[in-house]
């Protein structure tokens, strides 16, 4: 081993012993002087890295609950919290749920989030073209007027965002939407509840909770109703036919929505007892009401007219029959 | 009425329930990633027709809103490529007459409709997938080919983006 390994070896380990150390040390008095100033280096070194430790980490053992109660850790931050929320405002975990319950501050920007996301909601629910609403088009006329895909086809395109796009769009015949209007005319009323058992009932109630689980967070207090396009636009391509004057409340939310293939309309009431989610039925049938309640939610599923019913789901039963009562006494519906 | 002729007829009917309860949300969603209305008329229109012929391909029908999705995802993505479309300026669309949203308070609708605009796009798409179509952060990864991470930041900060470029009555996010 030379000096200059001998020095590496030293300075990368300087408490070895092993044999070459010591050997070279021993027949070297330069390597040999040199290990003790290194030694001695160490001996300084170790004195300035030995910081004082704290007097809680020092004497007895810590309550471990104790300590586990006043270091949170594990528990979701406040920043975690804001984080999570802002990406998914509805997801309601037992984190949030807990830092929600034990937070007064966080409670409060969760609040003001939902409240955004209304605001949100409405901003970003434009409303969609007639030649998009209504019956289907034809979709051979449709494909032969667009001519996609077809090599060297080129639609005219218009310089401005907002231009006509002329031929290049298809419009459907006004005699088509014509005669929809004329054929959708049955009045759909209540029919008296009927005391039969319907197991397909409770099958639609199951499947409604399952579908309303996701946009809970739409089922907030609110004093701000959807426009008449918006509500009409989740109407419409369920067929229904209904003004924001015969919803039982104030429409805070209203959306289209899809449950077993069939359009439904998803609307947010606020009732007096607070807000409801209620979903339109069109072509669920059933024989009677059905009672359903799962998860902190309760629900009645109501036949309506002829092929036809209605959901109102709420956080309990009073927001429920509240706006049943008014669905009772004031709701008539045409499809 | 001769087999194919029962076959095609049961063709369109699937096509029909399928594709037509889920217009509105394909018109918003072009809307969104392109900023223009009539634009995103166009790309819906063109990927039902799209549909309409690749429909032998959707084999579950639940999966059907999705497979609409990718396909104006796509559609967008080809109109832009072939006309070398210049961006929409975000600022030309407010106040234009398809876009008025609310009779109510319209000027502050406008507003924050301008503020979504302004998001980037990367942004912009998670957020109208949730809000709007109301699409699970996992269903959003899948449309979108991201992470699960990915999609939860990116709508962390398009939110975070909104609440600092307007006012929505929001505390600091950290």
């Amino acid at each position: 081993m030379n000096f200059e390994a001998f020095k590496k070896a030293v300075l990368a380990e300087p408490s070895s012993e092993a044999p070459e150390i010591m050997a070279k040390a021993a027949s070297d008095p330069e390597c040999a002087a040199f290990l003790a100033r290194v030694q001695a280096m160490e001996l300084k070194l170790s004195a300035a890295m030995s910081v004082p430790v704290p007097p809680s980490l020092t004497g007895e053992m810590p309550d471990i609950e104790a300590l586990a109660e006043a270091r949170e850790v594990g528990r979701m931050s406040t920043a975690d919290f804001k984080e999570a929320v802002l990406a998914e405002p509805h997801r309601e975990t037992p984190e949030i749920l807990e830092k929600v319950a034990s937070d007064p501050e966080c409670a409060a920007f969760l609040a003001r989030v939902k409240a955004m996301e209304l605001r949100l909601s409405a901003a970003m629910s434009v409303p969609v073209p007639p030649s998009l609403t209504g019956d289907m088009p034809d979709i051979e006329a449709l494909a032969e007027a667009r001519e996609v895909g077809r090599e060297g086809n080129v639609v005219a395109f218009p310089g401005k965002p907002t231009e006509s796009r002329g031929s290049s769009m298809y419009r459907w015949p006004a005699f088509a939407s014509l005669a929809a209007a004329v054929a959708l005319v049955a009045v759909f009323v209540l029919r008296p509840p009927a005391e039969i058992i319907d197991p397909d009932g409770e099958a639609l109630a199951a499947e409604v909770f399952d579908h309303i689980e996701h946009e809970l967070g739409f089922m907030s207090p609110a004093s701000v109703a959807v426009d008449d396009g918006m509500f009409s636009a989740a109407l419409q391509p369920a067929g229904v036919n209904m003004t924001r004057n015969d919803a039982p409340g104030l429409v805070s939310y209203a959306k289209n929505c899809v449950i077993d293939g069939e359009s439904v309309p998803h609307l947010v009431v606020q009732g007096k007892n607070g807000p409801v989610t209620v979903l339109i039925l069109p072509h669920k049938d059933l024989k009677a009401p059905v009672s359903y309640s799962r998860d902190g939610l309760e629900g009645v599923l109501l036949p309506v007219g002829e092929s036809g019913s209605i959901a109102i789901i709420g956080r309990d039963a009073a927001s429920v029959d509240a706006v049943r009562e008014m669905a009772d006494s004031n709701l008539r519906f045409s499809t | 009425m001769s087999q194919a002729a029962k076959a095609d007829l049961e063709r369109k009917r699937r096509y029909d329930r399928l594709v037509g309860a889920h217009r509105a949300d394909l018109f918003r969603y072009a809307y969104w990633l392109n900023g223009d209305a009539a634009l995103a008329e166009d790309v819906v229109q063109d990927a039902m027709v799209r549909a309409w012929r690749s429909l032998d391909n959707l084999r579950e029908d639940a999966a059907a809103k999705p497979w609409l999705l990718t396909i104006v995802r796509r559609e967008n993505a080809r109109f832009f490529e072939r006309k070398r479309h210049e961006t929409v300026d975000i600022d030309e669309l407010v106040g234009a007459p398809t876009l008025q949203i609310s009779s109510e308070d319209s000027t502050d609708q406008d507003d924050l409709h301008k503020a979504i605009g302004e998001l980037e796009p990367d942004y912009r798409e998670p957020l109208v997938l949730q809000v709007v179509l109301g699409h699970s952060t996992k269903e959003i990864a899948d449309i979108m080919g991201l992470t699960n991470g990915a999609v939860l930041t990116r709508l962390h900060r398009a939110r975070k983006k909104l609440i600092e470029n307007f006012d929505l009555g929001e505390p600091e996010a950290d």
